[in-house]
């Protein structure tokens, strides 16, 4: 049921999200988010909704994607503290916990990164600078699914409602019936502590403009801790934010570190790029692909471009295959 | 019980939250042989600052402004959740406590993107610290509540912590302990404290936490703080429930203990940053990795 949920939440903030990155590319003229950065104060609409989706990605809490890693979470602690009953093993529930305890950090610093880099701080280079909101058509979806975002995950109970049909043509329909109604019964919870979340930052937030209000609020550029040329290039790049945990995990994603200091007494220059590649692709799909484009070509031969000759083809595969039947 | 005691569990953390940080920097004076600031200091400091204007950098947006109100909101609901000893929580339900450890994935999400908008190069390095500690941090919560959770059949914190020591909750006890030294190391990295982070400087030092706030002022910093003090209270309330091992069934009893449990934790934070150095932070994931393999010990334990 959670994983049902999640297929629907999933197809509501990765399209969300997928519809913002296509703004940024559009707007940014690249696609290289090193380059990005202050897209925030150029295109603010596209920003809230990435931001939403972002968070919801990660499974935050008031958002869709909690209400339904809430459900998986809970199965498998539901698994464990029964001790394996009922259809399930302990050890699976264990596994599921580890697991999405780690994936929900690492989507949690993934994001932030990726709404950090690109819409937060400056301007890394002048495309970035250029950039402008996308027009209304591109804005309108985003927008509309972010809203969804916040809907689905007030209103889990309704979302719930939705999927228990399709649940129970794959499970037992009784059993369906009253996880779901458990379920729903769980979820209003979570959506009255999202409302309450949502109402205490509220009043926070009028505390804040009521106190800030008639009291001396300037604005200066960002404490540079007395240095004196600060310059939009010193921010964090994406591949510096996620550089500890790209070590962390080196073992699985390799990444290649160039260093390069001139060997002189007062180094005039250096140079240092990291690159961390797609191990699926490197490992997995190129040489699957590069194998059957190999295949391809040797079977190349076959195609001639005489008609005739694929006539006569056809007619050998049949009396093969009537020889074959025959025998 | 009447309804309106686990009302008096929420106001304590309120109130007294502060308190804890006193009690820290009093303990560290006087180690070091200082009197020490009062007691009441961090609450003067937060009076203090309420009463600042602001100074915003003219490179943050409204994700700036929202960072210190959003985590202040999501660590009041997440207070909410958490038992005192075998009293419960103030909301209960099964799965509470990953509605608790989300609503502070929150809290740290606001936190992050907040410190990114700032364009500093510094607030970036504290930002990816952050995230990347408490990758390994949530897992050992969340694998040492689930051995909680199979030791004592419950799915709610309410649940867990009331049979924790309760006599009919068979031979839990070496486990929990196992938990709460776990526990302990989530409690000082997830609070930023030495040997993780040195919430004294945020310069050179303390390149997690304090850096990422580093541009925060007045009010929103105020907030940040307070934040912070209940956070440590709700951590330091988990692990007192789990190494108080019994439960007297009397509520104002329990609370009272409880507080008093809560105050020994912060004086053993005070102890643990009077007598270790900050390690370096490429330790630091190892000390969690131990955390993590503390936490596999109890389970082992449990399932044996």
């Amino acid at each position: 049921m959670g994983g049902l949920l999640h297929v629907l939440n999933h197809a509501v903030f990765k399209s969300l999200l997928f519809f913002g990155a296509g703004a940024v590319a559009h707007a940014s003229g690249t696609r290289n988010m090193n380059l990005m950065g202050g897209l925030q104060k150029r295109m603010p609409q596209t920003a809230l909704a990435f931001g939403v989706g972002s968070a919801a990605i990660c499974g935050l809490p008031p958002l869709n994607g909690f209400v339904s890693e809430f459900l998986i979470y809970l199965a498998a602690f539901g698994m464990v503290a029964s001790g394996g009953a009922p259809g399930g093993s302990v050890a699976g529930g264990l596994i599921t916990l580890a697991a999405m305890g780690l994936i929900g950090g690492l989507a949690a610093a993934c994001f932030a990164k990726v709404f950090g880099t690109v819409f937060l701080g400056e301007p890394r280079t002048g495309q970035s600078t250029g950039a402008h909101e996308v027009p209304g058509p591109m804005r309108f979806p985003l927008i509309f699914l972010a809203v969804l975002c916040v809907v689905l995950g007030l209103a889990g109970p309704l979302a719930v409602k939705l999927v228990t049909p399709v649940a129970g043509q794959l499970l037992d329909k009784t059993q369906v019936a009253t996880v779901s109604v458990m379920a729903r019964g769980l979820l209003w919870k979570i959506g009255l502590g999202g409302f309450a979340l949502i109402l205490i930052t509220g009043f926070l937030w009028r505390l804040r403009r009521r106190l800030l209000a008639g009291r001396v609020n300037t604005a200066s550029p960002t404490w540079d801790c007395g240095y004196a040329a600060p310059d939009s290039r010193m921010q964090y790049t994406a591949s510096s934010f996620a550089w500890p945990v790209t070590a962390m995990f080196q073992w699985v994603v390799r990444p290649k570190l160039h260093v390069k200091i001139g060997q002189e007494l007062f180094p005039r220059k250096a140079d240092l790029s990291s690159r961390s590649d797609d191990i699926f692709r490197q490992g997995l799909f190129d040489p699957l692909f590069r194998a059957v484009s190999e295949v391809a070509r040797r079977v190349h031969v076959l195609q001639e471009g005489r008609n005739q000759l694929y006539v006569l083809y056809i007619a050998v595969t049949v009396l093969v295959l009537l020889l074959v039947k025959v025998r | 019980m009447t309804v309106m005691t686990p009302i008096i569990n929420v106001l304590l953390a309120l109130i007294l939250s502060p308190l804890l940080i006193g009690i820290i920097n009093r303990t560290k004076a006087r180690f070091a042989g200082r009197k020490g600031q009062p007691l009441l200091q961090p609450y003067h400091d937060l009076v203090k600052l309420m009463k600042k204007g602001a100074v915003y950098s003219t490179t943050t947006t409204w994700v700036f402004r929202l960072g210190p109100v959003a985590g202040l909101g999501a660590v009041l609901v997440a207070v909410t959740m958490v038992p005192s000893g075998g009293m419960g929580g103030l909301f209960a339900f099964a799965g509470d406590f990953i509605f608790m450890a989300y609503l502070l994935g929150l809290a740290r999400f606001v936190t992050v993107v907040a410190a990114l908008d700032t364009g500093s190069a510094f607030e970036g390095m504290g930002a990816s610290r952050e995230v990347q500690f408490a990758i390994l941090a949530e897992v050992v919560l969340l694998l040492g509540l689930a051995v909680l959770a199979i030791g004592t059949r419950e799915t709610s914190l309410t649940g867990i912590y009331g049979k924790l020591w309760d006599t009919s909750a068979p031979a839990l006890g070496p486990a929990a302990l196992l938990v709460a030294f776990a526990f302990l190391i989530v409690l000082l990295t997830e609070n930023a404290r030495i040997p993780v982070d040195d919430p004294n400087t945020h310069l050179e030092l303390t390149m997690i936490h304090e850096v990422m706030v580093l541009d925060h002022g007045g009010v929103d910093l105020a907030f940040i703080q307070y934040g912070a003090a209940l956070k440590l209270w709700l951590f330091a309330a988990l692990l007192t429930g789990l190494v108080i091992p019994f439960r007297t069934g009397t509520f104002y009893l329990e609370v009272m203990i409880n507080t008093a449990g809560i105050f020994a934790t912060a004086i053993l934070v005070g102890v643990i940053e009077s007598a270790m150095a900050r390690l370096r932070l490429v330790y630091v994931p190892e000390m969690l990795i131990v955390g993590l393999a503390v936490t596999v010990a109890s389970l082992l334990w449990i399932l044996r």
